[in-house]
């Protein structure tokens, strides 16, 4: 009991922080994060520049935020969208099973049979890059893994008792799926969601990593590992600060997820 | 001899056990008893030294003059299954289904002797002969699985008696049979102690058990010894209040003033229950034939697995796997509800009792806030629980404060016939009765009718107007 309420005061206090820091963001950031300033490049942490420059001599500190905000509202609206469309495949598939169920689960086995950033890359493709674009395939991407935990939650809930109880007390399909069995369903969705969210932010990353994400010269933390690639040796504050800002926010959110299953 | 002196058993600082002491001489059967969470299956994995890592463990334990508490855990294992061994409950989950009967018997064997192969093959084929398995060349042969559940707990009993223990634990050895295997079981038992003369304790809840074959009787509640005393004696004169109750809640007594019923509210003619597999209809039972008067509780007795919960769900329309007619003399709308055999499952974890109650009131409709709160704490009143349960949520309850809400919502839409499969077997004989006491009061205020079904002759035989035998009505396949 102790060591699970540990994890979530660490967790729930690195994951505040950081958003926080993307909050603040919007706001206010220590020096302009798109603005060149060439005289000022490659500068190795210091006082006035507490992460250093980067190779336009822009600030990283001031980067690493607006970084961390993007990275936040893409991965989160990314989740948003798989999430909902997922819940409710998933209840419904769930729930009523049959043919519907069937046909579902084959296009979610589908789905789920080609790599993820794969298809996102292909979407990118296809309907050009972007970060709408970038939003609604990840989304799609993640519809499969929340529409097979919900489903096998519901298909788990749907034999039990209380279920029965409430159609002889007279209540409709929906009325049973989401008053009754869905709020027994919170821990995995819970758990599946934080879990969704590491993945959204890792994919965003990769996306952006590998050129197809968020456009230069806006920031996003992938974006930042890969234009600092190049300059792994001679600045290597450079790669190491968003680096561990990802590592840190997944970090976060995973014990956060921990201290929160089964309360 | 067994003998137990000042045991205590903690838990993280909570006394589980408070100065347990016992002894058991050789070739006698001593029984346990006590309600679930008393401490009697504590005590036998104490006796065993079987307890979990976390359990701290202290007192004298000493069987045939090996202090057995003074010894390491490795120490005592090699006296487990050699000197003492145990029968469990469960004889489905305490047998190995991908290991052959044989050779699991053969495992004990292995473990404990130097015997070589034939030796060990005789003395198997010999000890499933004692417990009086017919078949023994073949039946060394099959899986657990292709056993009936008395076969099962007999090949059980044979790897627990086959190097002739001094002292046999058995934990609740007839619970998950039926009443005639049980009792098969139990000779069984006292037989293989007369000729092997070791000691037996045998726990369970069940007092009737116990008299059938124990010569000393120990009561437990909370964690401490309430009464001991030969069985003639604690049944004749019971001294303390508690084992009054206990032998009061398994006496034999039929219900005074029955009720005659009227009209029939629910007619079932040739009906045939099956279940689907692969798209195929596999027939549970066929030609069910019974009916249900107005105002009356009938009883249906027969033994787990049966078809009875299947046939309840029939009845109440949860399910449509059944061919031949129901016919139902009561309002389509809620006329019937049913009360479950578990209130742990029955009751929706993540809602207030509140919200569990008024919930036939909202989808039945015409009934305004005010009125159904109203009338939920008036249910609340009729089932005898506090108002105070209104917020709080199924797990903050007890069993028996569970099923009496689970009869509330039974009740509550004002339904013409209620189902109860198996009402109270998951609760304590002393929780059981007061249930009971609640249904009978509720039958003389509201003239319901009710079918109940249960695996318990004692407890139908108490409450019911009308007992029928799942074989009477029934061509079953079981």
């Amino acid at each position: 009991m102790n060591k699970k309420n540990a994890r979530f005061i660490i967790g729930a206090s690195i994951t505040a922080i950081l958003i926080a820091m993307a909050i603040v963001s919007i706001f206010y950031t220590p020096y302009d994060p798109e603005t060149i300033n060439i005289k000022e490049k490659f500068l190795s942490p210091c006082m006035a520049h507490i992460m250093g420059t980067d190779n336009f001599g822009r600030d990283i500190f001031s980067r690493v935020m607006v970084g961390l905000k993007d990275t936040i509202i893409i991965s989160g609206l990314t989740i948003a969208i798989g999430f909902a469309t997922g819940l409710i495949a998933g209840c419904f598939t769930g729930y009523f099973g049959g043919a519907v169920d069937e046909i579902l689960m084959r296009i979610n086995d589908a789905l789920s049979s080609i790599p993820s950033v794969l298809l996102a890359i292909v979407m990118i493709g296809t309907f050009g890059s972007g970060t709408t674009t970038l939003i609604i395939s990840l989304g799609i991407v993640f519809i499969p893994s929340f529409a097979r935990m919900i489903r096998s939650d519901f298909i788990k809930e749907k034999n039990r008792e209380y279920v029965m109880c409430a159609k002889l007390s007279g209540a409709g399909a929906m009325r049973i799926i989401f008053v009754h069995i869905l709020p027994n369903c919170k821990n995995t969705i819970i758990s599946s969601l934080i879990v969704g969210f590491n993945n959204a932010i890792l994919a965003e990353a990769s996306l952006s990593f590998l050129g197809i994400g968020v456009a230069p010269p806006k920031a996003s933390l992938g974006a930042m590992l890969k234009e600092s690639q190049m300059y792994l040796s001679g600045a290597p504050w450079y790669s190491i600060f968003p680096g561990i800002t990802i590592v840190l926010l997944i970090i976060g959110l995973v014990l956060l997820g921990e201290g929160l299953k089964k309360k | 001899m067994l003998e137990v002196r000042d045991l205590v058993v903690k838990i993280e600082d909570r006394e589980i056990l408070k100065n347990i002491g016992f002894s058991v001489y050789d070739g006698e059967i001593v029984g346990l008893v006590g309600e679930s969470g008393s401490g009697k299956t504590m005590t036998s994995l104490a006796v065993a030294g079987l307890l979990s890592q976390n359990a701290k463990c202290f007192g004298d334990i000493v069987l045939d003059d090996i202090r057995l508490s003074d010894l390491s855990i490795k120490e005592r294992r090699k006296y487990n299954g050699n000197k003492i061994s145990f029968i469990f409950q469960e004889p489905m989950t305490s047998l190995n289904p991908l290991i052959k009967v044989g050779k699991q018997i053969e495992e004990v064997l292995k473990l404990h002797t130097n015997m070589d192969k034939e030796e060990k093959r005789e003395k198997v084929l010999d000890i499933i002969k004692q417990v009086e398995l017919k078949n023994p060349e073949k039946l060394y042969d099959m899986y657990p699985n292709e056993l009936s559940g008395g076969m099962r707990q007999r090949v059980v009993i044979a790897m627990a008696s086959v190097l002739k223990p001094s002292l046999i634990i058995a934990d609740e050895p007839t619970t998950a049979l039926d009443a005639d295997t049980g009792k098969s079981i139990l000779r069984l038992i006292a037989g293989l102690n007369k000729s092997y003369k070791s000691k037996v304790i045998l726990i369970s809840h069940d007092l009737n058990v116990v008299r059938e074959i124990c010569s000393r009787v120990i009561v437990m509640k909370d964690g401490e010894i309430v009464e001991e005393g030969s069985t003639k004696e604690i049944f004749s004169s019971p001294k303390k209040e508690y084992t009054r109750l206990l032998i009061e809640a398994v006496s034999d007594k039929e219900k005074k003033n029955k009720t005659e019923g009227g009209d029939n509210v629910l007619e079932v003619s040739d009906v045939s229950l099956y279940y689907k597999e692969k798209g195929k209809e596999n027939i549970i039972a066929d030609n069910i034939n019974f009916n249900v008067k107005k105002g009356e509780i009938l009883g249906i007795l027969g033994r787990s697995g049966c078809g009875k919960s299947t046939l309840s769900r029939a009845i109440a329309g949860l399910s449509d796997m059944y061919h031949g007619s129901i016919l139902r003399t009561v309002s389509e709308n809620m006329g019937i509800q049913m009360v479950f055999q578990d209130p742990y499952s029955s009751l929706n974890p993540s809602k207030t009792i509140g919200f569990i109650l008024s919930e036939p009131l909202k989808n039945k409709g015409g009934y305004t806030k005010q009125e159904i709160k109203e009338k939920v704490y008036k249910i609340l009143k009729q089932v005898e629980l506090s108002e105070e349960i209104y917020d709080r949520y199924p797990d903050e309850l007890s069993g028996g404060q569970r099923q009496r809400v689970s009869i509330g919502i039974a009740l509550i839409s004002d339904p013409e016939l209620i189902i109860a499969d198996e009402p109270v077997s998951a609760l304590d004989v002393t929780v059981q009765s007061q249930i009971l006491e609640l249904i009978l009061k509720l039958q003389r205020e509201k003239h319901i009718s009710m079918i109940m079904i249960s695996h318990d002759r004692v407890v139908l035989k108490k409450v019911c107007d009308r007992v029928i035998k799942w074989e009477e009505i029934t061509n079953g396949m079981f």
